[in-house]
């Protein structure tokens, strides 16, 4: 993979947010690379900081949140110091899911409305008018397989069902999205048989128009099938990452494990383990490894030391003491 | 035009309708708590009226012209009927009729609340759209002071206030009266700015301007500052949601997210508190116009109060509660014009 293929760069990301009295430590150096045409999964519980990666490479983090480390590149320009170019790949670049369609529509704007003004900031400069602009927007609403395109315009979002909502979120995303989307969660709200057809149009969408996708979710079996590469989060961290199959069948961290195993199974008549313990404190996160109070398999060290991420085997990376150097052989047989 | 067209029928078929009905009641449920305060305060009418020294036939006469005699519920109704055709009675002090004195003083009253209205409703939305823009900038902690200071003030203060500063120390605009006492302006609406214009006098008007400016602004300061406080809480509130975040994220200028996308869900918490305020105007405008001297229906409904002159009082809490009753029909159709969730429904 050389560097010029690099769509985006995440080098080692610390994220604060600040409350009146505490400050939350969520990020904790985070780094990830996607490459063209490259489509890669975040797997991770709830406040793990998913979220707060995506809303950090388009710089909409909530006023309190803050970058304190680390840097941003799209195509190896920095997105974080140079506030023109952020503009101008979130207008032609980067396009972004929201987690919650029923809040990602504002409720006293007409779909039009909302399409209309992101093209016209997408297109700045192609002097279109605005009856070209609308056609844009028709074709987008049919390629997100939306019926009666002309009364879904002049709706306002709370005329829509959950679907239709979604489908018009992705089809704005789709308009600045020329090379990368981001999906946050994109089936998060809608019922079971929406949800499957929301993934297979975002497949469908992002194999055709040839998109990158960082795509997170809590669902195994869509990250399985959607994507190449997958980053597992826990506490602000990326702690295990490589290619997706690999690390679903064999997974290498404690952490990993435990998730696989707590996924409900439809074929097993028990209701799965779950891990003990709270996700981490970001007021005062555990030091060292911030799995440690929760793993079972926890060193003197893992309490000392933050475990860096090490090659285990080809497209396969892990931030674990278990695996690093001499213990390797003993303990890699796992759980 | 046809949008417009649509728009108007279904105002008339559903929202509005039931709105102006409900106004309508309201309106008459007022009216029989007034008839009843009427009625209740101990004490003759018609001997007041007529004083201690007529004769015991005469008021006799008077009490059957007021029908006074007849049960409550007919009294009710003669009153009622009075009221539609706009008699308002005889003023019990200055046996002048009460209806045309209120048509006289009321248009005085009417341009300073508009005038009041206006300030309040564009230093609301510049103040509050800057400070919740940029909440933590300077313009948003010098309005949390402004705030504090202009809640806590009441009008008549600030009015005090600006009379001493402006006229008694500056002395950059008049103290008292809607226009300085060497211009005459025919009487054509009551209105001082419109009469100006209209006979064509573009030194009355700037001069009838510069009468209404202190008294408006000290009116419209204490409600200004705490709707202003209400709509920069709302805009940042708005601003953190979703779906505005999802225009910035499509990299639409700061400038367009903030004044359109988060405004105008902002205004919709706004406008009832704005129509409420606009609409208690004219009772802080009792205070007001007896310190600046405006010849409005607040003024004379004062003086009525303390001469007890029954009729007249009746006359200006009527008017007070039509023009509430009116403010409050224009701020649901602004919410129904702005609130698609209310329009569709």
């Amino acid at each position: 993979m050389s560097e010029i293929e690099t769509l985006l760069e995440v080098k080692d990301l610390y994220v604060n947010y600040k409350s009146y009295w505490y400050i939350y430590k969520v990020l904790n150096g985070v780094s990830l690379k996607i490459s063209k045409g490259e489509k890669i999964g975040i797997l991770g519980e709830s406040g793990a900081g998913k979220t707060t990666l995506l809303k950090s490479i388009l710089g909409i983090l909530p006023p309190q949140g803050r970058i304190v480390k680390g840097d941003i590149l799209y195509k190896g320009r920095s997105l974080i110091h140079d506030k023109k170019y952020l503009n101008e790949v979130r207008r032609s670049s980067i396009g972004m899911i929201f987690q919650d369609p029923l809040a990602s529509l504002n409720p006293v704007f007409t779909v039009k409305e909302h399409l209309l003004d992101v093209l016209k900031v997408v297109y700045k400069d192609h002097n279109y008018k605005e009856s070209d602009l609308i056609s844009i927007a028709t074709e987008l609403l049919k390629e997100v397989m939306l019926p009666d395109v002309e009364r879904v315009l002049n709706s306002y979002p709370f005329q829509l069902s959950g679907g239709m909502r979604q489908r018009v979120v992705i089809a704005m995303a789709l308009a600045s999205a020329k090379e990368l989307l981001l999906a946050d969660e994109p089936t998060t709200n809608l019922d079971v048989t929406i949800q499957d057809q929301i993934l297979r149009l975002i497949e469908r969408l992002v194999n055709e128009k040839n998109l990158s996708l960082i795509l997170v979710s809590h669902a195994l079996g869509l990250l399985f099938r959607m994507v190449n590469t997958l980053y597992v989060m826990y506490g602000g961290e990326i702690i295990e990452y490589g290619d997706a199959r690999k690390i679903l069948k064999e997974p290498l961290h404690p952490y990993t494990k435990m998730l696989l195993i707590s996924a409900p199974r439809l074929t097993s008549s028990k209701i799965g383990e779950g891990i003990k313990g709270n996700p981490p404190d970001y007021r005062n996160p555990p030091s060292g490894c911030r799995f440690h109070p929760r793993c079972p398999f926890a060193m003197d060290i893992c309490k000392k030391e933050k475990p860096k991420l090490i090659r285990i085997g080809p497209d396969h990376y892990v931030a674990c003491h278990l695996y690093s150097t001499s213990d390797l052989e003993k303990t890699g047989s796992g759980i | 035009m046809k949008k417009v067209k649509n728009l108007f029928s279904q105002i008339y078929r559903s929202y509005l309708f039931r709105r102006t009905i409900i106004s309508f009641l309201s309106l008459l449920g007022l009216s029989l708590i007034i008839f009843a305060l009427a009625r209740v305060i101990p004490g003759d009418p018609a001997r007041m009226a007529l004083g201690p020294r007529a004769p015991e036939d005469v008021v006799e006469r008077y009490r059957e012209m007021l029908h006074l005699k007849d049960p409550l519920i007919v009294q009710y109704y003669y009153w009622l009927s009075d009221l539609f055709h706009g008699r308002l009675g005889i003023s019990l002090v200055t046996f002048r009729d009460v209806s045309a004195d209120i048509l006289e003083f009321l248009p005085a009253t009417l341009e300073l609340m508009l005038f009041t209205a206006i300030i309040q409703i564009i230093g609301t939305i510049i103040l509050g759209t800057i400070s919740g823009c940029r909440p933590g900038s300077l313009v948003d902690g010098a309005l949390r002071i402004f705030a504090y200071v202009g809640i806590t003030i009441p009008a008549f203060v600030w009015a005090i206030l600006f009379q001493l500063i402006f006229s008694y120390y500056l002395g950059w605009l008049p103290a008292v009266g809607r226009i300085s006492e060497d211009l005459r302006v025919p009487r054509v609406t009551g209105f001082m700015l419109i009469d100006t214009i209209l006979t064509g006098n573009v030194r009355a008007f700037i001069d009838a301007l510069q009468h209404l400016i202190l008294p408006s602004l000290s009116l419209a300061l204490g409600a200004m500052a705490q709707e202003a406080r209400i709509l920069r809480s709302s805009l940042v509130e708005n601003i953190g949601k979703d779906y505005v975040v999802t225009f910035a994220s499509h990299g639409i200028p700061y400038r367009t997210v903030c004044f359109k996308y988060a405004l105008k869900p902002s205004l919709l918490g706004l406008v009832p508190v704005m129509g409420l305020d606009i609409a208690s105007i004219i009772a802080n405008a009792f205070m007001v116009e007896m310190i600046f001297n405006w010849p409005g229906v607040s003024r004379y409904g004062i003086t009525a109060m303390l001469r007890k002159d029954l009729n007249a009082i009746v006359g200006v809490v009527l008017v007070v509660g039509l023009i509430y009753v009116i403010v409050n029909i224009l701020v649901d159709i602004l919410i129904f014009i702005l609130d698609p969730r209310i329009r569709r429904r």
